[in-house]
């Protein structure tokens, strides 16, 4: 439905109009702690990590005009991929006047050639683990606590249904019934994201 | 299985999930599943893809950063936050009238309340409709907590009506003041719309024209406040309305911040509210005027145009300590949209010294208009000031064609290479382009300058001809009255300081900044007497000179600096810079350490007189600590802490201390922890993660919020553990407290288990405090495992360690002073190398000019000139703890030598080698003190021939021989890269830790070469086989490619068509692919086709390449390790058979290997990497 020329440019006017710009204030929200998160991994301290991201936002945003030059190109996937390449150069490049010292220098020798496949690899998983995250926030807002008690215990926490029963003192189907309430329920979120970044 | 078989309903299960958990319980289903292990799986499957469940387990693991970015984790903030606002509207809507309508809050005054619009530090904004006048108004109710004192409420009362006398379009409208009531207020026009935060929140950076018509606004709001004589003191987005539908802004909160400065710092001295933009005077706590808002606009227009304040920290102290210290981010850096001149005024405004900022917010306000006037129609307005649009002259290199070839030939050649060290290999052909040798050099004057004939140079550009262009427009921006030097005597001149100079007539200072300089004259200086004192201080007989203008009524006679930079006292006077401290005692004025100063009767931080302490018995603890104390009181700066026994208080290490009661961590108790013998034993990092250790446990302190766990080391794991304490606990008593929770763990050799929280509170507080307590977990594993190394290496590291004992004297600061002085002279020894080669002062007259003087600030805020002759010098800014030497263009060609000892192995990788801290000791050292290393790393980018014969061990004697080359000014780890070739990084190892490095160029590294494959000259008919594979894979020759290859190549890992190979029929070995020679020849012409090599050069370039032998025997031969040191691989296996010949074709840069074997009578290339 998406792909008809005109929700294209709606799209477009939606982003280019400062008042509605779902479609990036979404690309936003998912990349702000996908970057913040790839760039701490990398040493940097909380401040340099948000600049990073102001940085790469900003970088992105300002190619925005690009895209129109681009025919056939869907926004979502169009913005992806300069996002992409945005985080991966600022990355892959060395931290401004990092302080050089010591072991530090040390580790950042070794690391420098980044190899970008790698690179672009924790990417998506962050960006995926940051869907299943949000994915995760929803669906625990619109279950009852123990329900999703239930699944943190045996999901996330990786302990067995019988244990999490006897601690939460209910009977093993209601745990199982549970997490799969909450999985189903955290599949078809993601879902409905996978398909519109399709 | 069959009585439960019957219970088996699918469908059931389908509905059950795709029903609302909420409303849909089956309960039967439920039942079922507790039994029936087909179902459960069913039920699973159906939910979601087996992949999504693992996906999940995986992903939504508590990950490392999660939380980092959510600055709130701390024990002490737990449940706080929400509580508060909430509390306060609470109070304020308790004390509201009854109102006879329901629909309402409640009245206040005349005034209806309908609800509530925010809550600031100093209280309420209630939204009301004033009946008498039919109009929506809004009310800013002081809050209670504030109302109860009696200073912040004549000070309200004073300043709103000050306000509420200002009556312009972009100030809010003040309807009226009531001090009356129990709780004052004041009433606001209320203005529809958001504030500019909330703008920037949801939008991110403005576009130019946007921050021009609101930074014009404000600037006209604040002009008609400043007129009436009064300060904003909180200019920030949140006080900036932008009202709906309407270009216009609002300035709200005029004058009011001041009413609660005497309140906003907590009993724990934390400033309340953000302290993001205020200006430097103010964050030092110093008076301010009108100047100190153009600062705040400044820093809001920097916010509008990047998206985020200009200083940033992790605590109000933090950002404070930046605005007065540090430079921000360029904005260009930011956002590369924003305009160059528009950075310029930005600068301007955010200058420091708020002599350097514009005159007046009515001055701004028009250059801002002016400018948008321009923005929006560039072709009829010119922007106000032309020299703001100047371009930065920018320099190419020019690169010699046939070097760039050479290494290009190499590449296409063989058609080699990963895409990485194709990278690498371009930059150093770029970047090692010859010195151009006819160049003239001059005479080294000093200080970076250099005489050349009858001119004096400085980086490189004439001094009266430099900055020619525009320093008529500098002048105006600086509002100076400059004259660029002319006729400057060359013969006579001298370099005073970086910023100073004279010759026999005149005296010149020199304004630089990042990438221009303008020397001009100072025409009131006195040649004959002026002399330089200080950091960018000067006197001459007659006057006190600072940044090139002379200061008023300090005498020059008497002037006397007390801390270079800061602060200076003459017979009747002390200054911190340009203000005066009114009843100093001048003549005990002194500086003790930090920014703590004294005299007979006083103790000031910074300019601030420190209420109560004892100038007789004060103690600072170093310049690295704000703490310091005398008998009865402890003070953090110009904060006293309360609840510590002050005679025995000692800060252990950043934010823990002790006293003779305990040890303490941000304040909070470390329990059972021992302050008779608690010490820090040694970093862990540079960034201040430290262990430290009593007589019975060691403990590991971490900086992301002061946390300190106690670590117990076991057979095969490292427990840690630390207590957390409620907020709101009284500090500095151990007595009758318990922690609100102990959180414990285990580190293992695979990772933490174990973690546990021990704790009475509320499931979500323990949720939320593991998870904070787990992010801490993850971040710090490599220093919790470095930790537990250290501890499990037992005694002889231990008692190596003890043998460092945090000497914490008290009033010493001798520690790190020593540190530097030890290094300083080591590196002084490096100068001295340099001595040696004449053209540079000896050694004694260096040592003179060494200037160590760790004291204060000076540590980080100067340029310490080192060498006098030798042109170099040490360059010191704060917030960069780099120090970079910078060698002078005159030292350019000097010849270096170093000789040391290994204390480690070294690494060969990147394109170079890397000489760590470990790996350098100095030899000379008799005594172990001095053995401590001196040069902390060279990094080497050496050529690939010197790399491969490199395999120093610890023990080896290594000598480092090179050429200093072109100076450059880049900083950091991204400008090692930069210089060609090697690197010198001198380390000073404390904290801060400045490094001072300089570029050499044809470097030599030699010692024990480890490389034992001899080469020779290859048999006249192999060397001409394998110029004859170069010169075909230059020329794309197919025919003799086809010659000269086996019909079956073996390529080697690391060889680019290697990866070719395995898309094509090709047949894997353990050493490489075999792929038949014409399928490889696509792939090959594709590449020449991509880098054509230029005919007419092509001849040159075939005997540009060496071409020798390596004696190996037939049967299995493996390079050695890293000897084709960029690959990913680390070897390479050929088989050599009876008679191949193994050919390795190199030329500086790079090399690869040819296996040739004779079929038919004819040399073949059977493989090649």
């Amino acid at each position: 439905m998406t792909d008809f020329p005109e929700t294209r440019s709606d799209l477009l006017a939606k982003v280019r109009s400062p008042d509605d710009r779902e479609a990036w204030e979404q690309f936003v929200l998912l990349y702000r702690p996908v970057i913040y998160r790839m760039a701490r991994r990398r040493g940097m301290q909380d401040a340099d990590a948000q600049e990073i991201v102001q940085m790469v936002l900003v970088r992105v945003a300002g190619a925005i005009d690009r895209w129109e030059q681009e025919p056939g190109t869907r926004f979502r996937h169009w913005l992806r991929r300069v996002a992409k390449n945005v985080i991966l150069s600022a990355l892959s490049r060395s931290p401004r006047d990092a302080a050089a010292g010591g072991s530090e220098l040390q580790e950042l020798l070794a690391t420098q050639p980044e190899v970008a496949a790698a690179l672009e690899q924790e990417l998506d998983l962050e960006s995926m683990r940051e869907q299943y995250l949000r994915a995760a926030i929803t669906v625990q807002k619109d279950v009852n606590a123990d329900t999703w008690r239930a699944f943190e215990l045996t999901v996330i926490a990786g302990q067995a249904c019988d244990d999490v029963a006897t601690l939460m003192s209910k009977s093993v189907g209601t745990v199982y019934a549970a997490r799969s309430r909450v999985m189903r329920r955290l599949r078809d979120q993601i879902q409905r994201w996978e398909e519109s970044e399709r | 299985m069959n009585a439960q078989a019957s219970d088996c309903n699918r469908n059931r299960i389908n509905d059950f999930l795709s029903s609302d958990p909420v409303g849909f319980d089956d309960a039967e289903l439920v039942r079922h599943l507790d039994t029936c292990a087909a179902c459960r799986q069913y039920l699973e499957t159906q939910a979601a893809e087996p992949e999504r469940w693992s996906k999940a387990t995986e992903l939504l693991q508590p990950s490392e950063f999660d939380r980092a970015g959510s600055a709130e984790c701390s024990a002490a903030t737990l449940g706080q936050e929400q509580v508060e606002p909430t509390a306060a509207i609470q109070h304020v809507i308790d004390s509201l009238a009854p109102s006879e309508d329901p629909n309402r809050l409640g009245r206040l005054g005349c005034y209806e309340v309908s609800g509530i619009i925010g809550v600031g530090g100093m209280g309420v904004v209630l939204k009301a409709v004033d009946p008498a006048l039919d109009r929506v108004v809004a009310i800013k109710v002081m809050a209670p907590h504030l109302a109860h004192n009696a200073t912040a409420r004549k000070r309200f009362s004073r300043e709103a009506k000050a306000a509420a006398a200002v009556l312009h379009p972009n100030v809010i409208p003040i309807h009226c003041v009531s001090n009356d009531d129990k709780n004052p207020y004041l009433v606001m026009a209320y203005i529809r719309g958001g504030s500019l935060q909330k703008r920037l929140d949801r939008e991110g950076p403005l576009s130019t024209v946007e921050i021009l018509r609101i930074g014009s606004q404000v600037a006209a709001g604040l002009a008609a406040a400043h007129d009436q004589g009064l300060i904003h003191r909180d200019i920030k987005p949140e006080n900036v309305l932008l009202e709906d539908g309407v270009e216009r802004v609002t300035l709200t909160d005029f004058g009011l911040a001041r009413a609660v400065d005497d309140t906003s710092v907590t009993r724990e001295g934390t400033i309340a509210g953000t302290p993001q933009y205020m200006s430097p005077e103010q964050s030092r706590g110093e008076s301010i005027d009108q100047k100190s808002d153009l600062f705040s606009l400044g820093s809001v227009l920097y916010t509008l145009c990047t998206g985020r304040p200009p200083f940033r920290a992790d605590s109000s102290y933090g950002v404070m300590r930046r605005i007065s210290d540090a430079t921000p981010t360029p904005i260009r850096e930011l956002n590369p949209d924003i305009p160059e001149w528009l950075v310029g005024i930005i600068a301007k405004l955010m200058a420091k010294e708020k002599s350097e900022r514009f005159d007046s917010a009515g001055e701004v306000r028009e250059l801002l208009e002016a400018c948008l006037s321009h923005v929006q129609q560039p072709t009829a307005v010119s922007l106000p000031s032309q020299w703001l649009t100047k371009e930065k002259p920018t320099f190419g290199k020019p690169r010699e064609l046939l070097t760039f070839y050479k290494t290009i030939g190499a590449l296409s050649m063989l058609s080699l290479l990963i895409a990485t060290a194709w990278g690498l290999f371009l930059f150093q052909g770029e970047t090692q382009s010859p010195q151009n040798a006819s160049e003239t050099k001059g005479e080294v004057v000093g200080h970076g300058y250099t005489r050349k004939g009858e001119f004096i140079y400085f980086d490189g550009r004439r001094i009266d001809q430099a900055g020619k262009e525009d320093i008529d427009a500098f002048a105006k921006f600086t509002d100076l009255d400059l004259t660029l030097c002319s006729n400057v005597d060359a013969a006579s001149f001298k370099a005073l300081s970086e910023e100073y100079s004279k010759d026999k007539n005149k005296v010149y200072y020199k304004w630089i900044s990042p990438d221009r300089f303008w020397v001009v004259e100072l025409p009131k200086a006195d040649v004959k007497s002026f002399e330089v004192v200080g950091f960018n201080f000067a006197k001459d007989s007659k006057n006190v000179w600072w940044y090139g203008s002379i200061l008023p009524e300090v005498d020059p006679a008497t002037v006397e600096i007390v801390n270079d930079g800061f602060v200076w006292k003459d017979a009747t006077s002390v200054w911190y810079q340009h203000e005066k401290i009114t009843n100093a005692d001048v003549e005990t004025f002194r500086h003790l350490e930090q920014a703590f100063y004294g005299d007979a009767t006083r103790v000031y931080w910074s300019s601030t007189p420190l209420e109560g302490a004892d100038p007789q018995t004060f103690r600072t603890f170093g310049d690295d600590s704000p703490y310091g104390a005398d008998r009865n009181g402890v003070w953090k700066g110009d904060t006293r802490i309360t609840g510590l026994d002050a005679a025995t208080f000692e800060p252990v290490h950043q934010s823990v201390y002790k006293d003779k009661n305990g040890v303490y961590a941000s304040g909070y108790p470390i329990k059972d922890a021992d302050p008779k013998t608690f010490r820090k034993v040694v970093n862990l990092d540079q960034h201040f993660t430290a262990l430290l250790a009593d007589a019975d446990n060691y403990y590991i302190f971490l900086p992301f919020r002061g946390e300190v766990f106690l670590l117990e080391p076991t057979a095969d794991s490292l427990k840690v553990s630390r207590q957390i304490w409620p907020p709101g606990t009284p500090q500095h008593r151990q007595a009758d407290f318990d922690p609100v929770a102990i959180t414990t763990a285990e580190l293992r050799a695979d990772g933490w288990s174990k973690h546990n929280v021990a704790s009475e509170l509320d499931g979500g507080a323990i949720k939320s405090l593991k998870d904070q307590e787990s992010h801490l977990f993850t971040i710090y594993q490599q220093r919790f495992t470095k930790a537990w190394d250290i501890l499990r290496e037992g005694t002889s590291q231990a008692s190596k360690i003890e043998k460092k004992p945090s000497e914490q004297v008290p009033t010493s600061g001798k520690v790190a002073a020593e540190a530097w002085r030890t290094d300083v002279v080591a590196f002084d020894k490096f100068l001295g190398e340099l001595v040696a080669k004449g053209r540079v002062p000896n050694q004694q007259a260096l040592a003179k000019r060494i200037k160590i003087s760790p004291q204060g600030k000076e540590l980080n805020s100067e340029v310490i000139p080192v060498t006098k002759g030798a042109g170099g010098y040490i360059d010191l800014k704060p917030a960069e703890d780099t120090v970079q030497f910078r060698a002078n263009e005159a030292l350019k060609g000097q010849k270096v030598t170093w000789e040391f000892t290994l204390g480690s192995d070294v690494i060969v990788r990147n394109g170079g080698i890397v000489l760590m801290p470990q790996s350098i000791t100095n030899q000379d050292a008799k005594d172990t003190k001095k053995a401590i290393p001196f040069l902390s790393a060279i990094m080497a980018r050496v050529t690939r021939d010197q790399a491969a014969e490199m395999g120093f061990k610890t023990g080896d004697r290594v000598k480092v021989e090179g050429t200093i080359g072109d100076f450059s000014s880049n900083k950091g780890i991204a400008a090692l890269q930069s210089p060609a070739g090697p690197v010198a990084v001198y380390h000073l190892d404390s904290a801060p830790h400045p490094i001072f490095w300089v570029g050499l160029i044809e470097v030599k590294i030699t010692g024990p070469k480890r490389k034992s494959t001899p080469l020779r000259k290859p048999a006249a008919d192999v060397a001409k086989v394998a110029k004859a594979a170069l010169r075909a894979n230059f020329q794309y020759d197919e025919q003799a490619i086809k010659a000269i290859y086996t019909e079956e190549v073996l390529l080697l890992p690391g060889n680019r068509l290697f990866h070719f190979g395995l898309e094509l029929p090709a047949k894997m070995t353990p050493s490489g692919v075999v792929v038949k020679r014409d399928n490889m020849l696509p792939a090959l012409k594709k590449q020449a086709e991509r880098d054509p090599a230029p005919e007419s050069i092509v001849a040159l370039l075939v005997d540009e390449f060496r071409i020798e032998q390596l004696d190996v025997p037939a049967g299995e031969f493996v390079t050695e390790p890293n000897q084709p040191s960029d690959s990913l691989y680390g070897k390479l296996n050929f088989t050599i058979e009876e008679n191949d010949a193994l050919i390795k074709i190199s030329v500086p840069d790079a090399f690869r290997y040819l296996q040739l074997r004779k079929v038919d009578e004819q040399w073949k290339v059977v493989a090649e990497y």
